[in-house]
């Protein structure tokens, strides 16, 4: 899937090699924040399989506290104790599709934001 | 006032939040800080850094809660206990029937907080919390959604993660458990952080959706710091919350260590409205600076302040400050910009953003959070 401003395909090789490398530990907790101009849940479920890649498992618990269905938010946690918020907003005319993502590791972090 | 200025008594002092709002009542023009007081049995390592606080501002510690608040001609209380008295100090600082500049959170339990809210209101005295919806960032992101530029708020998400400390130190596969009644607050080592940190974001959220909360959805984690383990509390919380007007809220506080981010950490506010959303942040934009230079070296712990929760040990382990990122906004008052608007209040008669029912409705949702991350499952409020 492509935001318009990201190759998720792309970022999520790239986080992976930045994980792999060891530069920010293991990764512990993960914030995306994505604009979008379609449907928001389909790029929540996109997010949560790049993030549950990162983590290398499938999430065990996951919540979306529902509201408008212009927009998307999902908590979820990992079976080693990690978690993420996924949030998918509408761009709408104030701004432009884009992705926001940090990944806090247990002693460093990787940002995106594009 | 009984001056030209706002006289301003000091509850607790050095190693407490105080050093920040003290700096900032003692740069701002219209106030003067006229003494430090606090209850006479705490321990006498507290008095020495109330006395310390005290000589550096060149005013008297009274050492007993009740001369203090009798002293004359006081126009206005900052009060910074430890979480643990807060509760039976505030009521008896609003009882004295001047404006109080409150630390954050209100209190750890929640009969403290309904006892320091109805003693607030009871006394009619404008109050404050301390919070960040003075920063201009926060103020960028209730204008916009004042302006009806996003359409409808629908959503509200707010992370406040401090890059302090030294991470990495946490033991491998330590997975935490939390405990629905947090307990103990003030450690040497270590500050429970969703409470500390997570209660930023969460009034952002508050304040924006202007809503009652309906349900909560927490966790948290031990992630990044030996010393937050050592003494079983958390170093990162994030939670969902729904208003009952259907907007969706999420907050993240947290501490992720020294060298996790260019800056102070991540801080946002994102307002989604029905046409659009934007994101808020003291960062954004900025202007990136890369040169033959030394990066900064995070220092040895200061042995009473590891974590580097406290200005004055900061200043004393030389922390250095971070010059990669400099930020179009000035970061350099994020505690002054707070007093500020408090005095505004005073002067101008208005309402502070965050008085003690907010104050008390947030921290009713960190405790609130505790409960959900303990069951692992949503909690309801209300």
């Amino acid at each position: 899937m492509t935001n318009n401003s990201t190759d998720i395909k792309l970022l999520s090789t790239t986080i992976a090699t930045a994980i792999e490398s060891g530069r920010i530990g293991r990764p512990m907790f993960v914030r995306w924040m994505e604009r979008v101009d379609a449907d928001p849940e389909l790029y929540v479920a996109a997010a949560l399989e790049v993030v549950s890649g990162w983590f290398g498992a499938e999430p065990v618990a996951s919540h979306r506290p529902g509201g408008s269905d212009l927009q998307a938010t999902m908590f979820a946690r990992w079976p080693d104790g990690q978690s993420a918020v996924l949030i998918a907003a509408p761009a709408g005319r104030a701004s432009a599709p884009d992705l926001d993502v940090a990944v806090i590791g247990a002693r460093g972090a990787a940002y995106h934001h594009a | 006032m009984t001056g030209s200025k706002y006289r301003v008594l000091l509850i607790s002092g050095d190693r407490t939040h105080q050093e920040g709002y003290a700096a900032g009542f003692h740069a701002d023009p219209r106030a003067e800080i006229v003494a430090v007081a606090d209850e006479a049995d705490v321990p006498d390592l507290r008095h020495t850094l109330n006395k310390e606080m005290a000589d550096r501002y060149g005013v008297p510690y009274i050492n007993d809660l009740d001369e203090g608040l009798a002293l004359p001609g006081v126009d206005l209380i900052s009060v910074c206990p430890e979480i643990e008295r807060r509760g039976r100090v505030a009521v008896r600082c609003a009882a004295r029937g001047l404006p109080l500049f409150l630390d954050k959170p209100l209190a750890g339990t929640s009969g403290d907080i309904a006892d320091i809210r109805a003693a607030v209101n009871n006394a009619g005295v404008p109050a404050q919390m301390y919070s960040l919806t003075s920063t201009p960032w926060a103020r960028a992101a209730r204008d916009v959604m004042r302006s009806g530029e996003l359409g409808d708020l629908i959503a509200v998400h707010a992370e406040v993660l401090f890059a302090k400390g030294r991470a990495g130190t946490v033991p491998p596969g330590l997975i935490r458990s939390e405990r629905e009644t947090p307990g103990q607050y003030t450690f040497t080592e270590a500050k429970r952080e969703l409470f500390d940190l997570g209660i930023y974001p969460i009034v952002l959220c508050l304040l924006l959706a202007d809503s009652p909360v309906k349900r909560v959805t927490a966790h948290t984690a031990n992630y990044f710091f030996a010393e937050h383990a050592s003494v079983d509390i958390e170093d990162l919380g994030a939670l969902t919350l729904e208003f009952e007007s259907g907007v969706v809220g999420s907050a993240i506080g947290g501490r992720i260590g020294f060298y996790s981010h260019p800056k102070a950490g991540p801080h946002s506010v994102t307002v989604v409205g029905t046409e659009g959303s934007r994101t808020f942040s003291p960062w954004d934009p900025h202007v990136e600076v890369f040169a033959d230079e030394p990066r900064p070296e995070l220092p040895t712990p200061h042995p009473a302040d590891p974590m580097s929760m406290w200005r004055s040990t900061q200043v004393e382990s030389g922390v250095p400050r971070k010059v990669g990122w400099l930020a179009l906004e000035d970061e350099s008052r994020l505690v002054a910009d707070e007093v500020t608007a408090f005095l505004d209040c005073l002067d101008t008669g208005r309402t502070p953003d965050v008085g003690v029912d907010l104050a008390a409705a947030a921290t009713e949702v960190v405790l609130a959070a505790y409960r959900s991350a303990a069951r692992g499952e949503p909690v309801e409020l209300g």
